[in-house]
């Protein structure tokens, strides 16, 4: 279970985050979702444990968030981060040595999985296969909680298949996935529920189905009368 | 499969399994895929695929064998009435249209005899 | 810790090759030198590798200095502090790291400078003349005994004020990524913060070394360099300090 009480971010001119309140269950895919700018990345960072909330606290399974917890939440963030002489199986070794849940075989079958190989070096992948590794890498993982910012961002059709289809297979009840877009359509299919953040504050929480039923509008609909009038 | 936007993806999925079964691409008891390669088939939320299965169960149109996995009926008698259920709803979709088209009852029917018989293709 | 040592190393292992390459070379110009007709590579030869030594531990530095930044500020900051490291550890490597980059390029350097200048005194009589001529009138003019020991000393107390120098430059690194971040000029004020630190620094360690100091310059030196290693590790935990409290990855 993920507690997130009143958490606010403040940076030198703006508050990124603003009193986020809300409480998140295992065996969920989230999406959060929202403009770009509207706290999303923010918020997970502080998940994460690589940024401090200003003010409030975030618990996982009632322990405070901080350098520990790194152990068992896989954040991935969206820009390419990894260092440029490392080959794939570089960024393997690197998991490998610093996360104690990582599994080697996992990583190598995801890589195959994507058609990916092994021995290529990074400065010759495209957005695509970074994307892709990136994917691999954190799935790689047997974490708590998966972290995924903006996993779609910038890649092909068949790549982004690829990604949900990752994401699908290692979603399972003891787990728990956050993924973020600004690409509401392309993820709604694969999420049970849509945290909606506008202009830093929790907005609103909605089930993909709650919503059809009830309403008999999808999850990109709301997200279109939510966004659309500002 | 491309979805409606406007309905809940479980029934959209029930739907399309139904149709499967009726159709005969799947057999009476015939193994299912698990609930997570269901997800992945379809790229839907894996809670979404394990209701698909809850629902579907419910409904006597599977079974679930523990360790096993889910199966498709053995009971062909559900298997059709499954089939007029379906057939009814269609029918019923098609009426409301017709009478919202203003079109009466026997010239709906007429207009069925006179169109082109896809059961002969 | 021993994982991320074995990182740092690998990230600063380009500028190390580079640095052993090129020394390479005006070694092997010193000994072409040497050993053929062409005799004037030895000076040559001798020239560039005493200012290769110099430049080569300056520029392991501020590689290590531009590693930090890019370790804080640039995306590449993830693939550290993703990891369930503390500040503590994460900046403790890079330190340890550059501590030993340091004494090894030190202690390399001398080792080649001392067989270089065996090798000159074995090969050509002659200068073994000529510099205990220079030797001697080096002892009368300013009447101090030079030895070895006092070289080394000298050598090493250099050694150590360059890499306080440099874990001042980590603390002005992190100040300008944490407080002074998104700021204007935060990259120049950060600099002359790190300016002041050390001048400020370097005139209370001169002033409490020339009293506390007594006698020989080896115990001058060491004294100074405990003090240069001391004022590392205090440095080394208020910059690792900051870091946990105030950085945003």
């Amino acid at each position: 279970m993920l507690e997130s009480i009143n958490v606010t971010k403040k940076f030198l001119n703006k508050t990124a985050v603003e009193d986020v309140t809300m409480t998140l269950e295992k065996g969920h895919i989230y999406a959060i979702l929202g403009p770009n700018g509207s706290g999303k990345t923010t918020w997970m960072k502080m998940v994460a444990g690589l940024i401090k909330p200003t003010s409030g606290t975030i618990r996982l399974d009632g322990k405070e968030i901080d350098i520990q917890s790194r152990k068992e939440i896989a954040y991935m963030s969206t820009e390419p981060y990894f260092y440029d002489w490392m080959t794939i199986k570089d960024v393997g070794k690197y998991y490998n040595d610093f996360f104690e849940d990582f599994s080697m075989e996992r990583f190598a079958y995801l890589v195959n999985e994507m058609s990916l190989e092994m021995n290529l070096k990074l400065k010759t992948l495209s957005s695509g296969m970074m994307a892709k590794l990136k994917i691999a890498a954190t799935m790689a993982r047997d974490a708590k909680i998966y972290m995924l910012d903006e996993p779609l961002n910038g890649i092909d059709l068949i790549a982004r298949d690829e990604v949900m289809k990752t994401i699908i297979t290692y979603a399972n009840e003891d787990k728990m996935l956050i993924v973020s877009s600004h690409l509401v359509e392309e993820l709604e299919m694969i999420v049970d529920t849509a945290i909606f953040i506008k202009n830093a504050r929790l907005q609103g929480i909605y089930g993909l189905e709650s919503l059809r039923i009830n309403e008999g509008i999808s999850i990109a609909d709301k997200y279109r009368e939510v966004y659309g009038k500002c | 499969m491309k979805f409606n936007p406007n309905a809940p993806i479980y029934l959209q999925v029930i739907d399309a399994l139904k149709l499967d079964i009726i159709n005969g691409r799947l057999s009476p008891g015939e193994k299912l895929p698990s609930g997570r390669d269901l997800a992945v088939r379809y790229t839907i939320n894996p809670n979404t695929a394990a209701r698909v299965y809850q629902e579907l169960e419910r409904q006597g149109i599977c079974f679930t064998k523990r360790g096993m996995g889910t199966f498709v009926t053995n009971d062909a008698d559900r298997i059709s009435e499954c089939r007029n259920q379906m057939a009814k709803e269609v029918l019923d979709t098609f009426l409301v249209s017709m009478k919202e088209l203003n079109i009466s009852k026997d010239k709906a029917i007429e207009m069925i005899n006179e169109s082109d018989d896809i059961w002969m293709i | 810790m021993g994982k991320l040592l074995k990182y740092e190393l690998r990230k600063s292992l380009g500028v190390k090759g580079v640095v052993l390459v090129i020394s390479c070379i005006f070694e092997l110009l010193f000994l072409i030198g040497l050993y053929s007709s062409k005799e004037t590579l030895i000076p040559i030869g001798i020239t560039l590798l005493y200012f290769d030594a110099f430049i080569s531990v300056v520029v392991m530095g501020i590689a290590s200095i531009r590693l930090l930044h890019n370790d804080l500020n640039t995306k590449q900051s993830y693939m550290l502090f993703m990891t369930p490291n503390s500040s503590y550890k994460i900046l403790g490597a890079k330190v340890i790291e550059s501590f030993m980059s340091i004494l090894i390029a030190g202690v390399f350097f001398t080792s080649l400078g001392f067989l270089d200048f065996t090798l000159l005194i074995a090969q050509n009589g002659g200068f073994k003349e000529a510099f205990d001529f220079i030797y001697t009138a080096y002892q009368k003019i300013f009447e101090i005994e030079i030895n070895p020991s006092d070289v080394i000393s000298v050598i090493a107390l250099l050694l150590i004020s360059w890499f306080y120098f440099i874990t001042v430059a980590y603390l002005a690194q992190v100040i300008s990524a944490t407080f002074l971040n998104g700021r204007k000029f935060n990259g120049i004020i950060s600099f002359f913060i790190g300016l002041a630190i050390i001048i400020l620094e370097e005139y209370a360690v001169n002033n409490f070394v020339s009293i506390s100091a007594t006698g020989s310059v080896i115990n001058h030196n060491i004294l100074q360099g405990v003090v240069y290693l001391t004022l590392a590790g205090i440095t080394y935990a208020v910059t690792a300090w900051i870091m946990d409290n105030k950085l945003s990855v």
